[in-house]
Order: structure tokens, then C-alpha cells, then sequence
């Protein structure tokens, strides 16, 4: 298990990425105690949520989650996500606006688990959190995540939503309600897609504590009018304080990549951190992306960077080749990475723990 | 247990001998219309003292080439692992389709990779699509003394939705409608 250290200090900011190669999870430390966490992935070593084992070894009281952000809901971003809604009961569960919509409501409910056992995704994780809780918010791009008066460090943290943006919404139920059943029955049951590209039902967020500010881009995606591009032809959106620290969007593929992104919502030479994805021959980030990344800032980090190689006996590993090609493990290597200031300094410290590396 | 049953073999059974065979046959992973056939009545055992398994009812015959044809691979077979996978998705070729793997034994952690569709059976080639399930099981077949890899990769056939389920999932949904709440607009 890893050793995390202290907690925070009061006036120390902090962002930490959790990865354990396949699966994101962040924790925000917004100042004077109060926390937000975003997405959930599993520590391999204790088998719980990753922000819950960081936040247990922090000593962090539970009544100081303030919220649980699901950015969309795909399997690598909510492993977990049930039992933190649980566990922090104070914390207001947010979701994307996506699920405010009736036919995406049924998509949880029809991959839920409970009408067909077995049938499921990330969609169970989000229904089981979503139905444990009395009240679930949603998230467009304009609103507020989270506001906090710190009074003793004088300053107003804010977090706001920067997607999904509006027109995105109904692009995505129309997509999503291919795979749920009519009304009236005779439809063959399916199964919930992996995931539904590209990604533009994501939330990504904003932070600014009015000196310095952070983003975190979720998996969303570029597309012209309901992605990254999108985003940035808002005036509000564009006129965001820049971040010095960066989520890196989609595990730094070319898909989510904009320019613009990288000269109007980011400081010059960010602190820039992305998870791993691993899904088949798709390894994301891929040589190029690694490259490209490097080129738009020195400080560029994964969370998550060690080999993939199967672990299976020999034997059986011999067989499975046969048959398969670009095996590898799902989950490998688990690590975060940790960036923690003093509110009133100028520069991050960057903490690296487990298999995260330089990219 | 080895069990000697082919139609060519003379009617000799006694009726406990019989009910052991219904038991095997029982046990045995097969769809379940052959199961049916198992359950003989004691008076047509009873009746055919004198004659072959090819004059006795059908419904005789059809548990005689069930239990041989079981019985003829599984005792020399033996099974390496079982993975339960979901295709995650399909290459733009439709060539392989991307995969988890998940071992039964649950020894292994997961894997994902890529299998060529040309694995794939082809009455099963119409459900490969995103999320679907497939069985792949990896065995050493013994024949005449000789011990083959095989494996089979099977994909999980799905039913209509009922209307039970259609009416669980929109009251499931209509649960979750209820809580939903907009967040305030940004300062």
C-alpha cells in the first residue's frame, strides 16, 4: 500500500490523480480542510476507491467532501463509485446533464443489473449511486460545482462546470436510446455499449481560487460544436482564468486535442496530468500523444506508467496467444500523482508515488 | 464413470441401471429440450426385456446418443480455464473485435486484447457487438492417446425483452427522475 504522508496543510491547495491503468479518479483540496472528488477508480491494494484509502490515511473527517462529481459515466471512471457516495454522505453527488434527460434515465435502468442480472457497465455503478441518494445534481457548462468562502485564507473557491455544453445533450440521447427497449417489448436485449464516441457528455472542470486556477478535462473530447471547440467559441468559458494545472482530457489522446485549449484556458508550461487507458492494441497515451504532450510542457506527468505485460502462467498465457493478439493486463501498476501549493506561492510541488512517472 | 450405451447394443438394462444414466444425462450440459428425453417410463424399461435399443420408443434412442456422445469427450477432456469475456468494441475492418477477458477461476486478473473475428463461430458472428458476452474455454483433448489443444469460444445468445423487465426498468427509471436538481448558475 502506498504511503501518501500528511495531509494538506489548511493553506495548501492540493490535486491528486489516482490510476491504476485502467481507471481515473481525482481528489481536490480546495483549502482550509473541504474536498471535492472527481470520478472513482479501485486501489489495487486495498480493493476500495482510491480517494477513499487516500482520504482515510489523511486523517481528511468525512463531513469535509463537499462534492462527488461523476464526469460521464463510463466503466473506467466510476469503479467505486457506489460506495463513496456512501461512505461521504454529506458530499452532493453531481452528475452530468445528460441524466437529467428521461430516455437516459432508462439507459441506467436498463443496464442497472436488476431487470436483466449481469447486464451491465459503468451504468450499474451509476445507477447504485445515483439511487442511494436523495438528491443528485446536474451539470451543464455556466454552472456552479462548487463555491466556498474561505475566510481564513480570504479568498473564494470556485468550481465551475465548463461542458457538457447544451447542444450536446440531445445528440447523445438520441445515440444512447438505440440501446434501451420500446415500450412495448420485442426488442432483443443488447447490452450498453462500452462507451458512446466521441466523448461530449463529460464534465469538465474549472477551478479559480483568484490568483490560480486548475482544469480538469474529464474525457471530453473535440468536436465542433459539442467538444473542446465548443467549449472555447463561449465567451464565458474562454474568459477563464488560465490553469496551471491540467487534467489532461481522454488519457491524452489526439481526439481530445485542441491547440487553442493549450493557449486559452492553460498557463504557459502547465502542470499537466493524465491516467493511462488500456483497452486491446489501444494504449492511450500513444508514442505520438507522449510526444506531442512533451512539446506543449516540460511538466507532464502519468499517474500510471509501468508495463503491461500479462500476468498469467505460462501455460496458459502459451494458449491465449494463440488466439489473441495484444494481450495485457487491465489494471497495472497502480500510482498517483500529487501537486500541492501554498495558496499564496507561486509555483506547484509536484509528488510522485506508486508507478506514476514523467511522461 | 464410463457408460457403454449405443443403439447397436442389445436391450439389457434393468431398470436402477437405467436411472443411473438418467442421472448422468442429467448432470450433463446440454440444452434443454435433450433433457426431457430422460425421463423414460419405468413400464416401457419394463416392457422391452427381449429387444434392441433400436425397437424400443424413440424417446430411448434419443437418451442412448445423448449419454454416448457426452460421454464420449468429457472424460478426456480436461479443462485449462474458462474466460468470460465482452467484446468492447470492433475495429473499423470489422477484422477483431477488442476484448476483456476474465477468468472463471478467478486466479488471474483481468486482460483485455484482440481476437480475429475468423474465431468467432458463425452462428454466433450476429451478436458480436459492443458489450456482448462470450465464453472462451481453453482444454486438453485427449484422443487415442494423443493430447490436443482445443478451445471454444461461444457467444452468449440473448431473449426478447419481457414485458416484467421493461416495467422493472421504468420504474427504476422513474425513481431516478424524481431526485434529479439542476445546479445553480456560476457567479
Amino acid at each position: 500500500m502506498i504511503n501518501y504522508g500528511a495531509a494538506p496543510l489548511s493553506h495548501e491547495l492540493e490535486v491528486t490523480l489516482f490510476g491504476p491503468g485502467y481507471g481515473e479518479s481525482i481528489a481536490v483540496h480546495f483549502g482550509e480542510g473541504y474536498w471535492m472528488l472527481v470520478d472513482s477508480c479501485l486501489d489495487p491494494f486495498t480493493k476500495k476507491p482510491a480517494a477513499e484509502t487516500y482520504l482515510t490515511q489523511l486523517g481528511v473527517s468525512a463531513d469535509n467532501v463537499r462534492a462527488i462529481v461523476a464526469s460521464h459515466w463510463h466503466d473506467d471512471h466510476v469503479r467505486g463509485l457506489s460506495r463513496l457516495v456512501n461512505i461521504y454522505p454529506k458530499a452532493e453527488l453531481q452528475v452530468s446533464a445528460v441524466f437529467s434527460n428521461q430516455e437516459a434515465q432508462v439507459f441506467l435502468a436498463t443496464f442497472n443489473g436488476n431487470a436483466a442480472p449481469k447486464l451491465t457497465r459503468g451504468t450499474s455503478e451509476m445507477y447504485a449511486a445515483v439511487a442511494s441518494r436523495k438528491e443528485v445534481f446536474h451539470l451543464l457548462q455556466r454552472q456552479s460545482v462548487v463555491e466556498l468562502e474561505l475566510s481564513a485564507l480570504g479568498v473564494t473557491a470556485r468550481a465551475n462546470a465548463l461542458s457538457p455544453v447544451h447542444p450536446a445533450l440531445s445528440s447523445f440521447v438520441a445515440r444512447m436510446a438505440t440501446y434501451i427497449p420500446t415500450q412495448h417489448g420485442g426488442t432483443t436485449i443488447g447490452e450498453a455499449p462500452s462507451e458512446l464516441a466521441p466523448n461530449i457528455e463529460a464534465v469538465a472542470i474549472h477551478i479559480d481560487w483568484g490568483t490560480t486556477a486548475v482544469l480538469l478535462g474529464s474525457d471530453l473530447e473535440e468536436h465542433a460544436r459539442f467538444g473542446w471547440s465548443a467549449l472555447l467559441a463561449d465567451d464565458w468559458v474562454s474568459a477563464r482564468r488560465p490553469a496551471d494545472i491540467y487534467k489532461i482530457s481522454h488519457h491524452g489522446s489526439a481526439t481530445a486535442h485542441l491547440q487553442q485549449k493549450w493557449t486559452s484556458l492553460l498557463q504557459h508550461h502547465p502542470v499537466a496530468c493524465l491516467t493511462p487507458f488500456n483497452l486491446g492494441s489501444v494504449h492511450l497515451p500513444t508514442d505520438d500523444d507522449r510526444a506531442r504532450i512533451r512539446l506543449l510542457t516540460p511538466h507532464a506527468y502519468t499517474a500510471s506508467g509501468a508495463t503491461r505485460k500479462p500476468q498469467i502462467q505460462s501455460d496458459k498465457l502459451k494458449r491465449l496467444n494463440d488466439i489473441c493478439t495484444s494481450l495485457s493486463r487491465l489494471n497495472a501498476g497502480f500510482g498517483a500523482v500529487r501537486a500541492r501549493k501554498d495558496i499564496s506561492a507561486t509555483h506547484w510541488r509536484v509528488e510522485l508515488f506508486g508507478a506514476a512517472q514523467k511522461l | 464413470m464410463s457408460l457403454q450405451v449405443t443403439t447397436a447394443e442389445p436391450w439389457r438394462f434393468k431398470r436402477d441401471r437405467f436411472a443411473d444414466i438418467s442421472q448422468e444425462v442429467h448432470s450433463l450440459p446440454l440444452p434443454s429440450r435433450a433433457l426431457e428425453v430422460t425421463t423414460v417410463p419405468p413400464v416401457a424399461l419394463k416392457n422391452a426385456t427381449n429387444k434392441t435399443i433400436a425397437s424400443v420408443p424413440k424417446r430411448v434412442e434419443t437418451i442412448a446418443a445423448l449419454a454416448s456422445r457426452a460421454i464420449d469427450t468429457s472424460p478426456n477432456s480436461v479443462e485449462l480455464e474458462v474466460w468470460e469475456g465482452v467484446v468492447l468494441g470492433l475495429d473499423p475492418s470489422k477484422k477483431y473485435m477488442k476484448v476483456k477477458l476474465e477468468a472463471k477461476s478467478q486466479s488471474i486478473e483481468s486482460h483485455t486484447a484482440e481476437i480475429s473475428m475468423d474465431r468467432v463461430p458463425e452462428q454466433d458472428l450476429d451478436l458480436v457487438r459492443p458489450g456482448a458476452i462470450f465464453y472462451l474455454s481453453l482444454f486438453d483433448q485427449t484422443t487415442k492417446g494423443t493430447v490436443r489443444n482445443s478451445q471454444e469460444l461461444r457467444f452468449r445468445r440473448r431473449p426478447d425483452w419481457s414485458s416484467q423487465q421493461i416495467k422493472r426498468i421504468q420504474a427504476d427509471a422513474k425513481a431516478l427522475a424524481g431526485k434529479m436538481r439542476a445546479r445553480p448558475a456560476s457567479a
